[in-house]
Formats: structure tokens, sequence, C-alpha cells
């Protein structure tokens, strides 16, 4: 019966809304508390902001509490290094560490999770890849060098507790496990379904470290459970994560998302690999060229056809911004593994450089 | 009546896995087991954790004992 399931966890994956409200203040009032009463960080912050909380008392109550930054995780770590004063332990109670892969010249987050926290991901996974349909004896193959990206090793393990070999993914969000809102980057108000923003994360499952709030500068667009037919009463971020909001780059106006260029691209098979390249010309306006390499074997006929439907579908994605698609020689394009450098801004550069 | 975290009555195999993590959580707090032993039930009381977790059971961190 259990391999045939098409829940992870039934019970909680087709709870009706008010019920998964429920249940996820029941485990954010428990999580609020216990940063309060073990987490320095929390303990002044909630001061700060005059919360307390006994004030949950329904899951919009939420934003009565501070959200965090990764500045200000950063100056936590600064004030007590290594790990700062978010955590309600020391690294004694912890059987991992990792460091997040951080934006360069940025100081990584360093994170603990004790032997529970750890076991709690690789469960997080589990939800994932169950949906996606890998059951028990099933073989898959991680394309990727796991180095020390955490989000590979959280599959791997899930990938373990299944009894199955390995495979990516991610969809609904887990919503008996998470509190995700998504804000305006700009500010702290809510947006609506449909609309792209920040994502902003309550997880209830880390102990040493709890996180409540955190701006994670993923950008994201949130649509209602009932966009899948699955059945699950989770929300779907569509798309999964589009970019990071401190990616995004003004081109006349118009944001462009690096990630979301690449979603286009990748459309494409015929596309081998690509650059997204920003200048400025003397006359001071921006100018924007993808320049695209073509996968070996691919027809060089095709070319022009590839041009012109890449020209077309990056305009309708970006208010009728005209990108210039250029053509590279095989083998010119640098190649990236994970986290893509795919963009080079050179609009800094003195003009002519 | 024993109840989930939304008042719920708890069924009969819910009964059994909290009465399991509770047991397994006792043991866990004992002081003189050996390191095979404890290594053991910690991994249980964490695999049985996620599992009341994962059912709206219960929700605690157990950092007090070392998991």
């Amino acid at each position: 019966v259990a391999d045939v399931a098409p829940f992870w966890n039934p019970k909680t994956e087709t709870l009706p809304r008010d019920r998964l409200q429920a249940l996820q203040l029941a485990k954010l009032r428990r999580l609020a508390e216990w940063a309060a009463a073990r987490s320095p960080f929390y303990q002044r912050s909630f001061a700060r902001a005059g919360f307390a909380p006994e004030q949950l008392r329904s899951v919009d109550d939420l934003r009565r509490l501070p959200m965090l930054t990764r500045q200000e995780w950063m100056e936590s770590q600064a004030e007590r290094p290594p790990f700062g004063t978010l955590p309600v332990a020391g690294r004694e109670a912890a059987i991992r560490v990792h460091t997040t892969s951080g934006t360069t010249g940025r100081e990584p987050i360093r994170v603990l999770d004790s032997a529970k926290d750890w076991a709690w991901q690789s469960e997080m996974w589990c939800y994932g890849l169950w949906g996606f349909g890998v059951r028990p004896g099933d073989t898959a193959y991680v394309a990727f060098g796991y180095g020390s990206f955490i989000g590979f090793w959280g599959l791997h393990y899930a990938m373990e507790k299944l009894g199955a070999l390995n495979v990516p993914g991610g969809t609904h969000i887990i919503e008996d496990h998470f509190i995700e809102e998504v804000v305006d980057p700009a500010g702290d108000e809510p947006v609506g379904y449909g609309e792209q923003g920040e994502r902003v994360v309550t997880s209830f499952g880390r102990g040493i470290i709890p996180l409540l709030r955190y701006r994670t500068a993923d950008l994201v667009q949130k649509v209602p459970a009932a966009r899948c037919g699955c059945g699950r009463g989770f929300d779907l971020y569509e798309g999964g994560i589009l970019g990071r909001v401190d990616d995004m780059k003004l081109v006349r106006g118009t944001n462009v998302y690096p990630r979301a260029v690449e979603a286009i691209v990748r459309e494409y098979p015929a596309v081998e690999e690509f650059q997204l390249r920003l200048t400025r010309g003397d006359d001071l306006l921006d100018r924007i060229a993808l320049r695209v390499e073509l996968a070996p074997g691919a027809a060089e006929a095709t070319w022009v056809e590839l041009q012109q439907q890449l020209v077309k579908d990056l305009a309708a994605a970006h208010e009728g911004l005209r990108f210039e698609v250029e053509r590279a020689a095989g083998g010119e394009l640098p190649r990236f593994e994970l986290k893509a450098r795919r963009t080079v801004d050179l609009r800094d550069k003195p003009v002519g450089a | 009546m024993p109840t989930d975290l939304l008042g719920q009555t708890t069924t009969a195999t819910e009964d059994e896995l909290l009465d399991l993590y509770r047991r397994c959580k006792a043991l866990l707090g004992r002081d003189d087991l050996d390191p095979c032993v404890r290594a053991g039930v910690r991994a249980a009381v964490i695999g049985l954790a996620n599992v009341v977790n994962d059912l709206g059971l219960d929700h605690e961190h157990l950092i007090d004992l070392g998991a």
C-alpha cells in the first residue's frame, strides 16, 4: 500500500486550508516560544519589536514578528564569531556545519544542524521526491558534484530514506513545516497570488537556529493549491525559484532577472551554452545581448529561426525589451555548475573600456 | 482521549507511535547507555520525531537530548 500511495504524508498534505493554518499556528507558537527562551538574537529582536509569542492568535499575527535579513545574520556572526547569536546552542549540540555559497565578496552564513535538524531536511526532500513519483527501488543519478552544496546532500539522504538511489526536484510548498510569505522586495508588504516577490521563510523544523521571517532574497511567484490537480492543499511556487532579488538588473526601465532569462533559453535544446552581456554605449544607452552557443549536432540552418524566436520570447517576457541575440563560437563561452554566473554587467566600466 | 495538535482524537496507530516516541525519548534521557546503544536509540528518536511532527501529533526540538 505504501509504495502506491500518492502522498508522502496524506494526513497533512490534503488538509483543508483552515485546518492547515491551525496546524501552522500551533507550530509557529512553539517555534516562537523556543526562540524567545533560547536564542539571544531573537530575545533582543522580539524585545525591540515589542513582540511576545502569546500575541500569536492567528497565522496573520506572523506579521507582528520582525523580519530577519541576511545582513543582520552576518552582523550577529561578527558580534559572536563564528556562528553568531541566532543559535540556541553551541557547536557541541551539532553534528554538521555548512556555509551558504553566499554572494561574491560577502561573508558566508555559517549554519549548524543538530542530528534531528539534519534528518528533518531529508524528510523535506522526501515530500518533494515522493510527489515527483520517486519510489523505493527506483534508480536515479544526480548529475552534479555534491561539493559542499548542502542541497544535494539533503537529496542524497532523502533518496536513501525513501529506499531509492538519486534525482533532483522541488514543487509544492510544504506548508505543514513552513510558512512562506511573498513580499515586495522593496518593502514589507505582501504581494498577491501570481505576483513576483521576495520569499520570506519561517521554518518550524530547525531547532538550533530558529528561523522566523527570514528574507531569502529568492524571487518567487506563489499560486494557489487549486492550480494543481494532484489533490494536495499546499500552495505552489510557479517555476520554482525564479531568480535572486539582488541579481536583478535594471535595463532601460525594465527589470531583468537572469534566472528568468535562463528559464526561457533552456526551453531550446539547440542552445548548448549562453551568456547575458550588459553594456552601455557612448550614447549612454544600455544594451542587453544574449550570446548563444549552438549544441553540437544542431543544424546550422536552424540558427536564424532560433535567433528570431529567442528575440520574440525574451521581449514578450520583458515588457517588449529588445535583446540582441548573437552567435558565439563552439566552446567560446565559460561553463558553470550550480549557481549560474552567466551574466556579465559591464555598465559600470568606463565608456569604451 | 489523546489529541493531535489540531485537537483531533488520535487513531490507535498514532497512539502507538506517540507511545514509542515517548518511551524512546525517556530511554535516550538516561545516563547509563553504552555508546552503541545511545547512538541507536538517538537514531530511533529522530526517526520517530519526524513521524510525529509530520502527523501533527507533537512538535518539539530535541537539543537537550543530544538530538
